[in-house]
């Protein structure tokens, strides 16, 4: 038997005329669809995506060094991983409508990857949004429970480490409100990117040890 | 009247000549996607997807048909103005037949490197001749730190330099089985199966679902599904 639920939607579905038929927003606010429906992350999508395929391709997105696995074990990386991070060398743009540094965000940090993860999840906490921990990565989202769209904002924070003393960290919007995620990357990296201050102390002592600056603040 | 109507026909056949060369003059649309499907990862439906992408970005800046190197980079970075090594080098890398313009043919050949589906060799040959900036056969020292250098600065990163060299001697240290201060194609796969994310950007999850994305093939298909 067919609940009276399912039998409307499936109605408005099947509408001939498409000025009154549903549209796939309305599908998703119908009541019934909502009923234990938990949005598919674009990040998981794409998890599945590997899963499914060849074992050499889906292991290019496993980023973990063979040697050291665990939750909080940075993601030791070279230098071709680095060049590789470059957003002219990434062809997304050809699907994207927002450029490059509206979704992707880095800066350096001398802060080591298990505290720079643990103060990514306080402050992102504090600023009211859900984080959920996956194999060293971070994935933050913002959820409006006032409103009845799925998740307005999901940032995917990652850390990988260059050289002892320098991490970068990467925070990749996979999907919603541009003004949220520049709000988000301006507050994470003035709190835990190397400042010009202590660049210029660092300087002026002679220090061998200089902090580089290398705060990135995206700008409108 | 006879040589009215000679005037006429010459007329006539110089008006059919001019349009005919309007048609010639313009790359021809889509003629054969069963062929390019042949040779490419990609399925027939998903060749013309492509093609409708192809066409947003080719009529940019000129709607002729072709994309040159300036809806390139529009196509790519939202702005003609962005000067960029890397970006020179990709556009280079499409451009095989080095007319500094990418025809359709062109655009399907190189983007089909970047399928989820496409071959790994594809993908290590791309990106070996990517980093190979002078196309000397190998990758030197000084093309890693160009390419660093070049990294960190576009996202305002700046290191000193001793860090910079010892994050690429650390690289050389892996790399550079030979020991001859240089990375052949054969290290550099060597690495890739060391490190397999070294090809993450090479590939665009997106051309999976380019038929969702671009569906015009519904109407416009001349192939049954299959």
């Amino acid at each position: 038997m067919v609940s009276p639920g399912t039998k409307n939607l499936i109605k408005r579905i099947l509408d001939p005329n498409p000025c009154t038929r549903i549209s796939m927003d309305g599908i998703k606010n119908h009541d019934w669809f909502k009923q234990a429906y938990t949005p598919l992350g674009p990040d998981e999508e794409e998890e599945e995506d590997c899963a499914c395929t060849e074992d050499e391709l889906s292991s290019v997105h496993d980023t973990t060094p063979e040697a050291e696995r665990g939750p909080d074990s940075p993601y030791l990386i070279n230098a071709f991983q680095l060049i590789g991070m470059s957003s002219c060398l990434d062809l997304s743009g050809f699907f994207e409508n927002e450029v490059v540094s509206e979704r992707k965000i880095m800066f350096t940090s001398n802060h080591c990857p298990k505290e720079l993860l643990e103060r990514i999840e306080r402050t992102v906490t504090e600023m009211g949004f859900r984080v959920q921990k996956k194999n060293g990565k971070l994935k933050v989202t913002l959820e409006l429970k006032d409103q009845k769209a799925p998740a307005s904002l999901s940032v995917a924070a990652q850390v990988y480490e260059i050289s002892p003393a320098f991490y970068v960290v990467e925070l990749r919007k996979t999907c919603g409100d541009a003004t949220v995620y520049r709000q988000l990357c301006a507050k994470l990296s003035n709190e835990l990117g190397v400042s010009e201050s202590q660049v210029q102390s660092g300087i002026q002592t002679g220090d061998t040890k200089i902090q580089q600056a290398a705060v990135v603040v995206p700008h409108d | 009247m006879v040589h009215f109507l000679d005037g006429l026909k010459q007329l006539l056949s110089a008006i059919v000549s001019c349009c005919d060369s309007e048609i010639y003059k313009q790359p021809r649309g889509l003629e054969s996607p069963e062929a390019l499907a042949r040779e490419t990862v990609f399925s027939v439906s998903e060749i013309e997807a492509l093609y409708e992408l192809f066409k947003k970005i080719s009529s940019a800046v000129i709607d002729d048909g072709l994309i040159n190197k300036e809806e390139f980079q529009l196509a790519l970075f939202k702005t003609n103005k962005k000067e960029s090594l890397f970006a020179d080098r990709v556009f280079d890398l499409f451009d095989t037949k080095h007319n500094g313009i990418l025809d359709f043919e062109e655009f399907a050949r190189a983007l089909s490197v970047f399928h989820p589906n496409a071959p790994i060799n594809d993908k290590i040959e791309f990106s070996f001749q990517l980093y190979d900036l002078k196309q000397q056969g190998f990758i030197e020292r000084q093309e890693v730190k160009q390419m660093v250098v070049a990294t960190l600065a576009e996202s305002g990163m700046n290191l000193l330099d001793d860090v910079i060299e010892s994050i690429i001697d650390k690289t050389f240290e892996e790399a550079d089985t030979k020991h001859d201060g240089k990375i052949d194609k054969e290290e550099w796969g060597n690495l890739v199966l060391r490190h397999p994310s070294l090809l993450k950007n090479m590939t665009l999850q997106y051309l999976k679902d380019i038929t969702t994305t671009f569906p015009s093939f519904v109407f416009h298909s001349q192939v049954d599904d299959t």
